[in-house]
């Protein structure tokens, strides 16, 4: 029995030598990789513009200084449709490459290339604008009243609905946005406080659920009608501002809708699929939890060239 | 002809199940064709163990000198029918028994129930000769693992606690996911995919602690039987693996009992007759008291402080088992198993409340009756429950000065999945060259995927869903034979027509099933096998973990079964001097239609107002995946040195068409190599030393690699302040993370230790158990996770990300004290 004792005390006296469970790992082991051009552009039929952003992706392990990742200014970025080729020059106030839909046309079913080189590195990517449009079919705009103990606001919402296009695979996505006219307080003492009528636009937030997403597929349900989730958009809250001595001085927005603009967008795979993947990608430190890949059809590049092709509807109340 | 006789007494028992009859029929035509030239008689009976009564299971009985032969049946029946003589010998052997002869007349048929003797490890080494036994080149089934409970309770254990499915992880083709759990990766497969079977239940969830104990309790079980391949028809269900246990019937001579005191968790088997010779129960408890200990510790480092918070973890397991012998024809079974785990926490301060608490377990119970019908037919039918739970709940209250409640907050989450099944097997054994089975079976399965309800003093409307519960019925029908095609040849061949009813859909799958069995020389075999299996029920995990939020779902008008179909071939060699078994098979498996999250998707999804249009449905995607690789065993599985060394090499690949962006990748416990060598040594007869050794490639994960900003498409047009209009731009940052589990981590090795001192006291046998578990301190890693570090220099700080390997356990000292009498 002494024996096992004896054992026992050094068993323990082992447990006590443990060091601690975290360790570093050697840079030789860690993986390698080199920073890549990151390119991303959507283009539409319907957009103003032809928008480019051009940016380097920054490897992880290593030194970190603040100019790695920034935005790359001296970049050579060309589109074409396979007749015509246009170069997008830089726009140094929005900090991307930017054309007038007026020199380079983008037309539905045309397929485009992009074409991005920094001297060093070349990327290249294309995708085609979708044929068809969809739009709002039905449409329910109403308010909500939402507490959350502490306050109380006041939401406009909508929810709409359209028809797929038959036949093709078909990927959408909705977007809303509201015009409001409403009240502001302005001046910067009690005494020159007054009220101003103000316009602007406010755009919906989509409720974030998996089943049912501002992006949608027909995939397997071709032909069906769709609806989309619930959006919201916030309306102003009332101002108070109290003066310290018994008097106020409150604003109450009164907001007024000018025009509510519904667009559903039948976009390619590519958008749907970048999209998708970075709304997936989750925010979870979770280290069990398997991260989400984002998605990139740009060739030796990360990012994105996808193209879409949008359907608007607008309301505006009389 | 003598076999048609006991088919049709058999039909008029009553039997008028339209699919029955079919297997009637099909067995009646089988059967007709063999031809009998010679009288024959059959001898037939059970094999139990003395002094006990236990029925053993997989003894080999034959004629002496001639190549007759059978192995007893679940529950220890044999049959044996072999030409007329004036008499013979008939021997009965199995590991860890004497072997018993006995000489009998075999004029007429007989019955002849045998009781075998429990041998000594070292009095055997004395006979040295390996006995005729268990020898793998004989049988037909490939792909199969036993663990003998004896053995099993000599290897070094985690914490001491012997665990039936960390000593399965040892062996090959069989693989542990991260270190510390107990599922078992069997060729491929996921934890999901095995069917695991405690007397006829199927048992749902596996793990105690998330994954760190299984529910087994090795005091209560008496068989344990892993088949990875080459399945016989009688099983199905799942697509990677059967991992079927029986527990013990309970002593029908006296009361016997044993247990242990450990680190973790204390344990108690009473076993003994209720009426002696006739009828007698098994009773099996273990609960953990890590909760108990630390209570105190707990309690005094809160002292004076405000708020209280309580803490605590427990499970425990309790095996229950009743037999009756309702005469030489016929005996009764009732077991049940009933588990749970709890985790709770109460935090309470003058100004607020919480409690949180997480359960789950399992209960199950089965009813068993053994008839013999006649000598060459047997029969058992089973009536099953099986249940599986899982629960979170959270409630928080805000008090005031003046103690009263100012608000209050409850949340309760529930999925629970519920079998109720009946299950008929026959063992027919029609010549010494047939041993027939069939059956039916029907599972009802009720499932509840989630059911929710929140309510609070500040929600306006309380939130009460549940997803509705899915009603389904599983069946399977069966028909297998083993067949000595020659004295060289010998074929397993079935088939097994599986069906799974939802609301509006039948799926209806046959299964076919063969192996053979080719002697090439003395002990010297090459097998080979064909089976594809389906699974009607899935698993959905996120984690990869044992954890109780995994969601069982079933098999839907949308979501298909899964299936797989594998072919394994291989050799066997059996020698005498040293008396070890050698085993080298080769297995390419396909697996259709196994589930998985979407990237991003989990199973508590409680956003907002659409939360009740939620389906876990919308949430998995179908994939495929195969498997391939090689696994090579030595064994030597009885002597005073015992044990077995098992390595495989194996790649798995998976291709689903939403993750990874449609291209193939590297499941997560895609293994390369992986290597066991487990030795037991007796070094005299009051201690035994034993060791293990494992080795596995990383498992495949993903690392992110490189940032960069992603940009959504809002461009959107802004007004500079000098009024000239912009365009803007955002987006978050995220990671470039390369292909899909593209990062290996490092390769996983450790040795376990233990030591045990046995003496025979007075009334009773005791056993100390001295042991290390990660012996050498290699931290192997259990996740790994990405920081970022700051460095100053001087008047230069630099800031650099660094990988970091987080390991659970270090060198970990354990003991226990076991008694047994």
């Amino acid at each position: 029995m002494r024996f096992a004792y004896n054992i026992l005390i050094l068993l323990m006296a082992g447990l006590f030598a443990c060091e601690s469970l975290i360790t570093d790992i050697p840079a030789s082991k860690l993986p390698k990789s080199e920073s890549k051009l990151v390119v991303q552009s959507f283009i539409s039929p319907q957009a103003t513009r032809i928008n480019v952003v051009v940016t380097e992706s920054v490897p992880l392990f290593g030194e970190i200084t603040s100019s790695r990742g920034s935005v790359i200014r001296n970049a050579i970025v060309k589109i074409s449709d396979g007749v015509h080729e246009a170069v997008i020059p830089f726009d140094t106030a929005s900090q991307l490459y930017s054309i007038d839909k007026a020199l380079f046309v983008i037309a539905a079913s045309k397929t485009y290339t992009l074409n991005v080189s920094d001297g060093k590195r070349t990327v290249t990517s294309s995708c085609t604008v979708p044929e068809k449009q969809a739009f709002t079919k039905t449409y329910v705009i109403d308010t909500s009243l939402s507490r959350n103990g502490y306050d109380t606001d006041t939401a406009l919402t909508l929810k709409m609905t359209w028809d797929d296009i038959v036949g093709d695979i078909n990927f959408y996505r909705v977007k809303a946005s509201v015009d409001l006219e409403y009240s502001i307080p302005e001046g910067n003492s009690a005494e020159t406080f007054k009220e101003r009528r103000v316009r602007n636009r406010f755009n919906f937030r989509w409720d974030e659920t998996i089943g049912r997403n501002d992006y949608q597929s027909d995939l397997n349900i071709d032909g069906v009608t769709f609806t989309s989730p619930v959006g919201r958009a916030s309306l102003p809250q009332v101002v108070t501002y109290d003066y310290g001595n018994g008097s106020k001085f409150t604003v109450y927005p009164k907001a007024k809708i000018i025009t509510v603009t519904m667009e559903i967008y039948n976009t390619d795979e590519n958008y749907f699929k970048y999209n998708r993947s970075l709304e997936t990608r989750g925010s979870s430190d979770n280290p069990f939890v398997e991260p989400s890949l984002i998605f990139t059809n740009i060739n030796g590049g990360l990012g994105c060239f996808a193209a879409y092709n949008a359907g608007q509807a607008i309301y505006r109340p009389k | 002809m003598i076999h048609t006789i006991y088919l049709s007494k058999s039909l008029q028992k009553g039997i008028s199940f339209p699919a029955m009859r079919l297997i009637f029929t099909a067995t009646f035509l089988f059967i007709s064709i063999i031809a009998f030239a010679q009288e024959r008689v059959t001898i037939s009976g059970f094999v139990k163990e003395q002094g006990s009564q236990e029925q053993l299971p997989g003894v080999n009985v034959y004629l002496e000198g001639t190549p007759y032969g059978a192995v007893t049946n679940t529950y220890g029946f044999y049959s044996l029918t072999v030409p007329a003589a004036d008499s013979a010998t008939v021997s009965f052997s199995f590991v860890g028994y004497e072997k018993t002869d006995r000489r009998v007349g075999l004029t007429k048929n007989r019955e002849l129930n045998i009781f075998l003797k429990t041998v000594n490890q070292l009095e055997e080494v004395v006979v040295s000769a390996r006995r005729q036994e268990d020898y793998v080149s004989r049988s037909v089934q490939m792909s199969k693992i036993e663990i003998p409970i004896a053995q099993l309770k000599k290897v070094p254990a985690f914490f001491g606690e012997k665990d039936v499915l960390r000593v399965l992880q040892l062996m090959p083709g069989v693989q542990k996911g991260t270190e510390g759990q107990t599922g078992l990766y069997v060729r491929g497969g996921g934890p999901d995919q095995n069917l695991i079977i405690m007397d006829d239940a199927v048992v749902y969830n596996a793990n105690h602690l998330f994954g760190f104990f299984s529910i087994f309790n090795s005091d209560a079980l008496k068989s344990v039987e892993l088949t990875k391949g080459g399945f016989p028809a009688r099983y199905g269900g799942r697509l990677s693996s059967v991992l079927e246990m029986n527990m013990k019937e309970g002593s029908k001579d006296k009361l016997h009992g044993e247990g242990g005191i450990g680190l973790i968790s204390s344990r108690l088997t009473l076993e003994g007759p209720i009426s002696k010779g006739k009828s007698s129960f098994l009773i099996s408890g273990r609960r953990t008291y890590i909760d108990v200990l630390a209570s105190p510790f707990i309690a005094r480092q809160q002292r004076g402080v405000d708020s209280q918070v309580k803490p605590g973890y427990y499970f425990y397991d309790l095996n229950a088992k009743m037999n009756y012998d309702l005469g030489s024809k016929d005996k009764l079974y009732v077991s049940g198993y009933f588990g749970r785990d709890k985790f709770y926490a109460r935090e309470k301060s003058s100004s607020s409340e919480t409690k949180a608490g997480l359960d789950w377990g399992n209960a199950t119970a089965t009813m068993r009756w053994n008839h013999v019908l006649n000598q060459k037919l047997f029969v058992n039918t089973s009536l099953i429950f099986s249940n599986f739970n899982f629960g979170v709940s959270s409630y928080s209250k805000d008090i005031r000065s003046d103690g009263t409640t100012e608000d209050e907050f409850s949340l309760d989450y529930n999925s629970k999945i519920r079998d109720l099944g009946v299950k008929t097997d026959f063992d027919f054994y029609p010549s010494t060259r047939h041993a027939i089975k069939f059956g039916a079976q029907a599972t009802f399965h009720k499932f509840i995927p989630s059911a929710l309800a929140i309510e609070g003093s500040f929600i306006d409307n309380p939130i009460e869903r549940s997803v509705k519960p899915v009603n389904a019925v599983e069946a399977g029908i069966y028909l297998e034979d083993t067949w000595q095609a020659s004295d060289a040849l010998k074929i397993n061949a079935g088939l097994r027509l599986s069906s799974f009813q939802t609301q509006s859909k039948t799926y209806i799958r046959p299964e076919p099933r063969i192996s053979a069995a080719l002697r090439l020389a003395q002990d010297f075999s090459f097998k080979a096998s064909y089976a594809q299996m389906n699974q009607y029920v899935h698993l959905l995990s996120n984690t990869g973990l044992g954890l109780p939020t995994d969601l069982w779902v079933p098999t839907t008008d949308r979501v298909a079964p899964q299936q797989s179909k594998q072919i394994a071939a291989g050799f066997a060699k059996d020698l005498e001097k040293p008396a070890v078994t050698l085993t080298l098979e080769g297995y390419y498996k396909r697996m259709d239609n196994i589930l998985n999250y979407k990237e991003g998707s989990s199973f508590l999804s409680i956003n907002g107002e659409n939360a009740n249009e939620l389906s876990w449905e919308d949430n998995v995607t179908a994939g495929k995946g195969w498997s391939y690789g090689a696994e090579f065993l030595i064994q030597k599985k009885t002597g005073r040195f015992s044990g077995w060394i098992g390595y495989t090499l194996s790649w798995t690949y998976w291709k689903f068409p939403e993750l990874n962006f449609g291209k193939t990748f590297f499941p997560r416990y895609d293994r390369r190599h992986d290597l066991s060598v487990v030795g037991i040594y007796e070094i005299s007869k009051r201690i035994t030393l034993s060791s293990t050794w494992v080795y596995g490639t990383g498992n495949a994960l993903t690392l992110p690699v490189a940032t960069y900003t992603a940009v959504s498409d809002n461009f959107m047009t802004r007004f500079n302040p000098n009024g000239k209009p912009a365009i803007g731009w955002n987006g978050p940052t995220v990671s470039e993370y390369g292909q899909k589990n593209s990062f290996r981590a490092e390769p996983f090795h450790r040795m376990d230790f233990a030591i045990q001192f046995h003496k025979n006291k007075k009334r009773h046998e005791r056993t100390w158990e001295f042991g290390v578990y990660n012996a050498y301190n290699r931290r192997n890693a259990f996740f790994y996770d990405i920081e970022e570090e700051t460095t100053v220099n001087g008047s230069t700080t630099s800031t650099k990300n660094t990988l970091k390997r987080y390991s659970l356990f270090p060198v970990l000292p354990y003991f226990s004290y076991n008694f047994k009498f």
